[in-house]
């Protein structure tokens, strides 16, 4: 029998330094509520200097480690899905594994921008259901404002930086990934872009001097798709496990933008009570905004043994993932601790 | 019920209560005159999309600025099927 695949334990790390809207209205001529009310973001936080992905993401997956109760030698897999890595190569997986203690075991980037975590949870669980390891360390970090033009509005009101990490392991049946759903539509591919420092178009000059070394994104386009798929791939997943839209207590979407999350709400008859939003004090921080925000959810005492959760994540592409889990209470029990805390106090 | 129609009740959704139904003319221009920002346009382009089952191309979403516009783009799609 194959062996089911849950989370054992989360982490976040979140940069110290922080963008308010006031700072971004300044700068653009216009108001922090025009910011907000087209983002739902007030703040994001920024990488220092001397920070790059890899920092954010040990950090991140230090406290999900210590969350459930792992050792480093018990990891046997570790995926980082990110598109800021702090090199081209080697992989940002290989200096979090050196770092952490990890043993020799296979460790690689993950690039499928904003859906990237999930397809990392979708990756780590079949290595753990098909026997090739027991314990996958699957990691979300960007530091997007590296890659973001701080003079371009429309993109500097977005991004922001961070990282969120999970420890899968096995859980009894009938936990963990119940269900998954992921797709790419290649033909938009344009939508999101960093046009420049590929094979395509080296990194010169001209291209700097161009701003194509920064993400450029289609925003009406990409508002668009991610509308239609966020829904859309959330209904399907939980179809494909039986189930419906009653039997999910919490659905984690990619925090791409307050506004879409409410248009694909609507649009879908998902109730908001059980969308989770953590946009306003975080931004959008692409590949790392699921795990971030299942850890705050989690620590907050909001997901109970054996709750079902969708993570939805959307995104360049255009790509899109969905996983449902039924939740395994882990060894490292963070919502026990949290239940004793509120008795305590 | 017309395409107008249709598309009357869309906008009045997307506006969340922020307009009446007077302000909707064929002539009015979805972000000058209706306020509806880029955001709430790409909405209510999708909503059509699902109401009468098409998929706008990528000229049509840049090109479509009047509700009159907007119906006309519909009404040919539906001719065409």
């Amino acid at each position: 029998m194959r062996q089911s695949a849950g989370i054992l334990g989360t982490g976040a790390c979140l940069p110290e330094q922080v963008l308010t809207n006031l700072e971004l209205a300044e700068r653009f001529g216009v108001t922090p509520d025009w910011i907000f009310e087209r983002t739902g973001i007030v703040q994001r936080h920024i990488a220092a200097p001397e920070q790059a992905c890899s920092d954010l993401a040990i950090a991140a997956a230090r406290q999900a480690m210590e969350n459930a109760a792992t050792a480093p030698e018990e990891i046997g897999m570790v995926i980082v899905a990110t598109i800021t890595g702090d090199y081209t190569t080697p992989a940002t997986a290989a200096i979090v594994q050196g770092v952490l203690g990890i043993p020799a075991v296979a460790c690689f980037d993950l690039s499928a921008a904003c859906s990237g975590f999930v397809y990392g949870m979708i990756v780590g669980s079949h290595a753990i259901s098909c026997g090739f390891c027991n314990k996958v360390l699957v990691v979300g970090s960007e530091v997007l404002s590296r890659f973001t033009n701080q003079t371009d509005r429309d993109s500097a009101i977005l991004f922001g930086d961070g990282a969120g990490a999970v420890v899968l392991g096995g859980v009894p049946e009938g936990y963990g990934l119940l269900a998954t759903d992921a797709g790419t539509c290649g033909t938009e591919y344009q939508a999101i872009i960093i046009p420049a420092g590929g094979s395509r178009l080296p990194p010169s000059a001209e291209t700097i001097a161009a701003h194509l070394h920064y993400s450029h994104m289609d925003g009406n386009q990409v508002f668009m798709f991610a509308m239609r798929v966020l829904g859309n791939s959330t209904l399907r997943t939980i179809e494909k496990a039986g189930l419906s839209l009653d039997d999910i207590s919490l659905i984690i979407p990619h925090q791409a933008n307050r506004r879409i999350i409410e248009a694909a709400a609507g649009r879908m008859e998902l109730p908001l009570s059980k969308i989770v939003i953590n946009l306003e004090q975080i931004g959008n921080t692409s590949s790392a905004s699921i795990p971030i925000a299942l850890h705050g959810v989690l620590t907050d005492g909001r997901i109970r043994h054996g709750d079902r959760l969708v993570l939805t994540g959307f995104g360049g592409g255009v790509s899109w993932g969905s996983a449902l889990i039924r939740w395994h209470s882990p060894g490292s029990d963070q919502i026990h601790k949290k239940e004793k805390n509120d008795d305590n106090n | 019920m017309t395409t107008t129609e249709k598309i009357r009740g869309l906008i009045l959704k997307v506006a969340k209560g922020k307009l009446s139904q007077e302000a909707l003319k064929p002539e009015a221009r979805l972000s000058e005159e209706l306020g509806l920002d880029s955001l709430a346009q790409s909405e209510l382009l999708v909503l059509a999309e699902d109401s009468f089952g098409i998929k706008f191309t990528h000229d049509e979403v840049w090109t479509v600025a009047t509700i009159g516009q907007m119906v006309e783009v519909i009404d040919s799609r539906l001719a065409a099927k």
